[in-house]
């Protein structure tokens, strides 16, 4: 579990538009362990996305521009890569699933063509095996081989998403990158695909990245969580840590705002007021305007990441003093 | 997709014998005593009835309207008024310059055009995006009967490099494709970056990226194909312009086709020979438009899926519920 | 009901102003309108302007090159072509004006009622209208004008019939993005009967697709007027229109090309600024479907 897949430091992301720059990834340090479940939560415009494309290095050009920061993928330094060399990774051991599985299969060609394209992109086999081998993937994904040969329209959300799971496992890779797989589907079609993708996981030893904003999700398939705000993560730890110890007022607030069927609150208590522009971010604590904890000196210095214990880290300055070895004692 | 073929051509039936009806009514109705522009001012009252009576003028309309389908059906279009020449054997003898031409002028543009197009919503806002999108917006504002006057002036007349009229051989082509060509290609290089930006920014490039698939392969496979319907459906808007337009473009260049037919029979109110030009444009036209149905079917499978057999259909939708 | 009214009305107003802020951001929008705009003036003021009238003949100044006295020069019969174009161009606009007016009258009311009705009454209309969709316009158009005589109101007519159908599509689809909608559906259960709700419901929020076809079809109803006048079909001489000059100049080209090329230029330079201006309006009165 040690072995490290992928690492993040120090991570900076801008999109430059004609209205301004906008910063959407500030300062993000990440890591996950080979064969581990990462879910990155926040809310939309956290920055979540903007981070699962910089690993791909598809955000969009020229707007997406990385100022700083460095991704290592299994020790390789992604942001040095060529072209040649980054569309050998894409696909092959990288691979994302996307979150409108509506829009994410091109309309006129055959699925069964769109899922070969992937393998034959990587794998030196001809057309025919490389159809074999697309038909075993969609049976892997709980879809008809015989179904090869029909288009997008004709499937279901659910099926489209499988399929597109198909394209992204087509070629066993090492990394899954899912951002938000399941938001655009039904709730009964959801727990079907968390599950196949659990399984598929599983039978793969891929690692995995869950995009989410579902803290059900999270619960469901991670092992590790990342909470992100403004571009930043704000709590970061095992899923436990999270769930059980949460320290940033943002996670809980993140908690307190959805319903809990064990305690049946009468009334939840959604995060107040609106997170900043991210053109024109605050010098200080990025939450502070929205925290109910706020301390005056929270809007003057950016507050340093506290390490809580060996894993679980908090940005925030009220969990100053809380660091490993008090923890430790006063744990 | 033969199912889809057939129903198309069968649609375009009733749109024919509707065009047939509206251009004979509105002919008919034009001012004018057709056996005295035979005969000239100075035959009698008489010779004019006697050949009215003949030629069938003197029958109520429906009767003319159904002898002049009858006898489309058979090819015929009836005679001229002033030469009395067949007036299908003379638009038969001059459509294929017509059609040579219009078809040149949109291949020409429209290949120039969609490569131009493609790289300037690949490379948007660059220096070349710029260039194509100047290059359209004053191609499109261009009236070419003009554009063609100016060619003549300037690369027959002043540096007497190619032919100014006639049309007898690929020299003669160049300038007529020239004039016909810019304001085509002006409009399929518009809509060809509009629609490949719109394209570019769709998911599933993202996803066909994703896989690792080069960039040539995204932007041919992926993206063109998904923005080639607009484009096919301005090219076949655009066949028919040149069709029509042919009575300019001919005139300009004296290039002895269906248009300048046409244009010289206006003023000596020649009306078979207009109403049999104008229909025969049409049914290119509507010739035209099926391929570009066809077409639809070929590039995008959403709509000829849509006349696939019920049959089919219903097992799909079994097997569809089925997972 | 009352207040809900104003509400809309206050909102249209507010999106008519920000349209507007976004098309005076647009270079060149402001250019094609400024262009537009002294096309219109150099017309309206043709007789201010102009030092010569339209129909002077100087037969002592032929084929005299642009000069001093005569800015584009002058004709076969001495006439003075700058004079001649500006009051071309009341004949060009007028043209361009009233065909519109006649395609947007004939061919918004038939798709207005297409899209609202629906069903047969939808497929009359618009299978009669793929009927007139399937002759080229410019053929409509010279078989027209060859049954009723050449002459300006002719034409108009002419030319506006020819683009009915292609505003009937666009009203059409207008109206069927947004009969749907709830405030519509509000109209009808409050009483308001079909009229009602077709004019003052329907046509306030479908007008930007329709300003913008309204700008772009002139264009196209300046061109194809002097392409029928350049072919003989439209204005007969001796009123100055730009593609009869064009064709009357025609004969000339070997020595005085200075004839044919200046009332090209003004068809250019109108039609320019009314596409401008269009992709401009629509720009700004749709924002999504800018690049």
């Amino acid at each position: 579990m040690d072995e490290k897949i992928l690492e993040i430091e120090n991570l900076a992301v801008e999109y430059r538009t004609d209205d301004g720059v906008v910063k959407a990834v500030n300062g993000l340090d990440l890591t996950l362990e080979k064969g581990g479940t990462l879910g990155l939560v926040g809310e939309t415009g956290a920055g979540k996305t903007t981070t699962a494309l910089s690993i791909m290095r598809l955000l969009p050009d020229p707007q997406g521009v990385i100022t700083s920061g460095s991704i290592k993928f299994a020790g390789q330094d992604i942001l040095s890569l060529s072209k040649g060399e980054l569309r050998k990774m894409r696909g092959q051991h990288i691979s994302m699933v996307f979150q409108d599985p509506m829009t994410s299969l091109n309309p006129i060609l055959t699925v069964g063509d769109q899922i070969a394209e992937a393998i034959r992109l990587h794998e030196k086999i001809s057309r025919a095996e490389a159809a074999v081998r697309a038909q075993s993937m969609l049976e892997r994904v709980g879809i008809p081989p015989n179904r090869y040969s029909e288009y997008p329209h004709q499937f279901s959300g659910g099926m489209k998403q499988r399929v597109v799971i198909a394209i992204a496992l087509a070629c066993n890779p090492q990394l899954l990158i899912a951002d938000e797989p399941t938001t655009a589907l039904d709730v009964t079609i959801q727990a079907q695909v968390l599950a196949l993708m659990n399984k598929l996981k599983n039978d793969f030893e891929t690692s995995m990245i869950i995009i989410t904003h579902d803290l059900g999700v999270v619960a469901e398939m991670c092992d590790r969580v990342a909470i992100l705000y403004c571009g930043e993560i704000v709590e970061y730890g095992s899923l436990e840590d999270i769930f059980d110890h949460p320290e940033h007022p943002y996670t809980k607030g993140l908690f307190s705002s959805i319903p809990d069927l064990d305690t049946r609150a009468s009334r939840l208590t959604p995060i107040p007021g609106l997170a900043p522009d991210p053109s024109r971010l605050p010098k200080g604590c990025k939450f502070a305007n929205r925290c109910s904890m706020k301390r005056p000196e929270c809007v003057k210095t950016d507050p340093p990441v506290v390490n809580l214990d060996d894993l679980h880290r908090v940005k925030c300055l009220l969990a100053q003093g809380k660091d490993a070895e008090q923890h430790a004692t006063l744990g | 997709m033969f199912r889809y073929i057939s129903r198309r051509i069968i649609m375009m039936i009733p749109v024919l014998l509707g065009v047939v009806f509206v251009i004979f009514t509105i002919l008919y109705f034009s001012p004018g005593d057709p056996a005295r522009t035979i005969l000239g001012v100075t035959a009698t009252e008489q010779e004019v009835q006697m050949l009215s009576e003949e030629l069938g003028l003197n029958d109520p309309y429906g009767v003319q309207l159904f002898r002049y389908l009858k006898d489309l059906l058979r090819g015929d279009m009836g005679r001229s008024y002033k030469n009395n020449k067949s007036v299908s054997a003379e638009i038969l003898q001059r459509f294929p310059t017509t059609l040579l031409l219009a078809t040149l002028s949109i291949l020409f543009a429209a290949v120039i055009a969609i490569v131009a197009g493609i790289i300037s919503a690949i490379k948007q806002y660059s220096v070349f995006d710029n260039i194509v999108t100047g290059f359209s917006l004053l191609g499109i504002s261009i009236p070419n009967f003009w554009l063609g006057l100016m060619l003549i002036i300037l690369v027959s007349l002043h540096w007497r490099l190619l032919p100014a009229s006639g049309f007898y051989g690929p020299r003669y082509w160049i300038l007529p494709l020239i004039t016909n060509g810019v304001g085509y290609m002006a409009g399929i290089m518009r809509i060809t970056r509009s629609s490949m930006l719109e394209v570019i920014r769709q998911d599933y490039i993202r996803t066909a990226r994703a896989k690792g698939q080069r960039e040539i392969v995204v932007i041919l496979k992926h993206a063109l194909r998904n923005a080639i319907i607009p484009i096919i459906t301005l090219i076949g808007l655009q066949f028919g312009r040149a069709l029509g337009g042919a009575v300019l473009i001919e005139t300009v260049f004296a290039i002895p086709g269906l248009g300048k037919y046409l244009v010289d029979s206006i003023s000596a109110k020649d009306i078979p020979v207009i109403q049999g030009g104008v229909l025969f444009l049409a049914f290119l036209f509507g010739v035209v438009n099926l391929c570009v149905d066809i077409l639809y079917g070929f590039f995008d499978p959403r709509i000829s899926s849509q006349y696939r057999r019920k049959k089919e259909k219903a097992v799909k939708m079994h097997a569809k519920q089925a997972n | 009901m009352q207040s809900k009214q104003t509400d809309r009305s206050r909102k249209n107003y507010s999106l008519w102003l920000s349209a507007w802020k976004r098309l005076k951001k647009s270079r060149m929008a402001m250019f094609g309108l400024a262009l537009f705009a002294i096309i219109c003036l150099g017309a309206i003021f043709a007789d201010v302007i102009a030092p010569y009238p339209y129909d002077f003949q100087n037969l002592d100044e032929t084929f005299q090159f642009p000069n001093a006295n005569h800015w584009f020069g002058t004709d076969s019969v001495g006439r003075d072509i700058f004079s001649r174009i500006l009051y071309g161009g009341r004949v060009s606009l007028q043209i361009g004006l009233v065909s519109v007016l006649i395609s947007v009258t004939l061919g918004g009311s038939l798709g207005a009622i297409a899209g609202f009705y629906g069903g047969k009454t939808d497929n009359l209309i618009m299978r009669t209208l793929d009927i007139l969709l399937a002759i080229p316009a410019i053929l409509l158009a010279i078989t027209i004008v060859t049954a009723l005589g050449p002459g300006m109101f002719n034409l108009m007519l002419a030319i506006g019939v020819s683009s009915v159908p292609s505003f009937a599509r666009i009203v059409r689809a207008s109206i069927l993005s947004v009969k749907e909608q709830e405030f519509v559906e509000a109209a009808r259960l409050s009483g308001c009967n079909d009229a009602h709700i077709i004019f003052s419901h329907l046509v306030p929020n479908i007008m930007a697709p329709i300003i913008v076809q309204i700008t772009l079809s002139m264009a196209l109803a300046i061109l194809s007027a002097s392409s029928l006048s350049f072919i003989g079909l439209g204005i007969q001489p001796p009123i100055p229109e730009w593609g009869a000059m064009l064709s009357a100049g025609r004969a000339y080209i070997r020595n005085y090309s200075h004839i044919v090329l200046f009332p090209g230029l003004a068809i250019m330079a109108t039609i320019l600024s009314l596409n401008l201006l269009g992709d401009g309006l629509r720009d700004a009165l749709d924002p999504r479907l800018k690049n």
